[in-house]
């Protein structure tokens, strides 16, 4: 009976597809792999996987950038080139996620996995502040129709956590999208590379 | 207002058959790739839905390495006769007799790579546009970065730097003469997904995917179907286990799992409850970290 219970929640959930977005080593990648990461999605094989190669490339981390990075090219430059697609679920939802490319030169990939999703997280490095790639990305989602952006200020623990900086950069995003048409705006201060405030709540 | 809601199954379900009579629209010539494994089945699955009552609009291929599990090929003939399909056979042996490729030597040689020279000389033969696939974005990390459709120039090449825009539900399938598209309709479809898929439509598939007593041996902690194929090392000896498999390919490099799953229901269980990847268990993909990237450029599927 409990079986029969589990397959019917499952065969009920909602799907949600979302985008990263940003400038360039903004972290998207990052975030995305700290998200699988926290919330249990990453199997052991894969996470083995990324452990050997960040260690080969002399990190004492794990990068869990190298999760979205499957290209040969991206993992060399440590950049990201092309959109990659990850899924988990949660109890309640299913979740496809884009991971966008922040190079300009790669926008138009940006804009493919920007057209499908009905949420993009555009990431803000919290030492640089809205950049022209930024706003670019916010225009575009804004322009593709996308309902919902939550501005992820990011990389919070190299700024010692400061409200100041938060409010200075959510004050300038502001200004700019009150030109756009979009319907939600959410701001979240993030530090991705630690985990702060991207499952768990931050403690700061 | 009526509030208007599906679930995910649905609207995934809803891509595949729209993907696929886009196929149909934009190709004039299009094969489904058709291994037996439940990937595949679920694709033949979807495409009868999109064109019911009218039969598949396409042929299906089977790129044949003749390293089967019997119990496939057992499968694939009893489908193809219910769904009146035609199928097209591509045989890797053939390509090994016509001197197109040479047969790896070794413990861990494999067809699996050799398929791809197949493949693409059966695209040639045929004139074929577009093969269909039932690849999976969350299966490989160089898959999980492939367009729904996805170009091939005409040497069957994968450029991964210069794909194609591909924007909301608008995919282009312009092509020049001699090149092709590899389409994936279930790109957006977890391995989760698949399994619910095939309980919720009552699918059938292949025993193989069932437990069920089976002589095996290890391999770098893999567990291998002992087969005519497959040479034994020293010190590796075959055990009858109880075991099913969650992937199908070419014998010599799928792995099986120890399990007593026999439901559809049971099976889902354990795919829940799973810590390692389905492709955790198998070989071609561990050869080096970019091993599905370096086979798709040359043209793998």
């Amino acid at each position: 009976m409990t079986k029969e219970l589990d397959n019917n929640a499952y065969l009920d959930m909602e799907l949600l597809r979302f985008t990263t977005a940003g400038s360039v080593d903004d972290g998207k990648s990052t975030l995305i792999g700290r998200l699988l990461y926290d919330s249990k999605s990453i199997f052991i094989d894969q996470y083995e996987a990324i452990e050997a190669s960040s260690k080969r490339k002399g990190d004492d981390y794990v990068n869990l950038a190298l999760l979205t990075d499957g290209l040969r090219a991206e993992r060399e430059q440590g950049i990201t080139i092309d959109v990659a697609y990850r899924y988990y679920a949660t109890p309640k939802r299913k979740f496809i996620i884009a991971d966008t490319p922040g190079h300009i030169q790669y926008t138009r990939n940006m804009v493919t996995g920007a057209s499908t999703a009905n949420l993009a997280l555009i990431l803000v490095d919290a030492r640089k502040g809205l950049l022209e790639q930024t706003q670019r990305h916010t225009f575009i989602a804004a322009l593709l129709g996308i309902p919902h952006i939550v501005f992820c200020i990011n990389k919070m623990d190299l700024v010692d956590y400061s409200q100041e900086v938060y409010d200075r950069i959510r004050d300038e995003i502001e200004g700019f999208t009150s030109k756009l048409d979009v319907k939600d705006i959410q701001f979240i201060p993030v530090s991705a590379l630690i985990g702060d405030n991207v499952v768990h709540k931050s403690k700061k | 207002m009526i509030s208007y809601s599906i679930t995910h199954l649905e609207e995934l379900e809803a891509e595949a058959i729209y993907v696929l009579r886009e196929v149909f629209a934009q190709f004039e010539n299009a094969a489904l790739l058709f291994s037996g494994g439940k990937d595949s089945i679920v694709v033949s699955h979807l495409a009868r839905k999109a064109f019911w009552p009218a039969r598949i609009p396409f042929s299906l291929l089977h790129i044949d390495t003749g390293h089967n599990f019997p119990e496939t090929l057992v499968f694939r003939d009893a489908y193809i006769k219910k769904i009146g399909a035609e199928l097209i056979i591509g045989s890797v042996q053939e390509s090994i007799d016509k001197g197109r490729v040479v047969e790896e030597k070794g413990y861990n040689a494999s067809r699996n790579v050799l398929q791809t020279v197949t493949l693409l000389d059966t695209i040639e033969k045929y004139k074929f546009d577009c093969a269909i696939g039932g690849a999976r974005r969350d299966e490989e990390k160089a898959r999980a970065k492939e367009r729904f459709f996805s170009h091939r120039d005409e040497f069957g090449q994968w450029d991964p730097k210069n794909q194609r825009p591909e924007l909301w539900n608008i995919f282009n399938g312009r092509k020049h003469h001699g090149e092709h598209f590899r389409v994936f309709p279930i790109s957006n479809w977890t391995e989760m997904d698949v399994w619910q898929y095939i309980y919720h439509e009552k699918i059938e598939i292949p025993s193989l995917y069932y437990s069920h007593q089976r002589e095996s041996f290890k391999r770098d902690g893999v567990i291998m179907a002992a087969t005519d194929f497959m040479e034994l090392k020293e010190g590796e000896e075959i055990k009858v286990r109880t075991l099913r498999f969650r992937t199908i390919g070419d014998a010599t490099c799928t792995g099986a799992t120890i399990s007593k799953a026999i439901t559809i229901e049971e099976i889902i269980q354990e795919v829940a409850a799973a810590r390692t990847t389905e492709r955790g268990t198998r070989a071609d993909d561990k050869r080096s970290e970019a091993a599905m990237e370096d086979r798709k450029k040359e043209g793998y599927f």
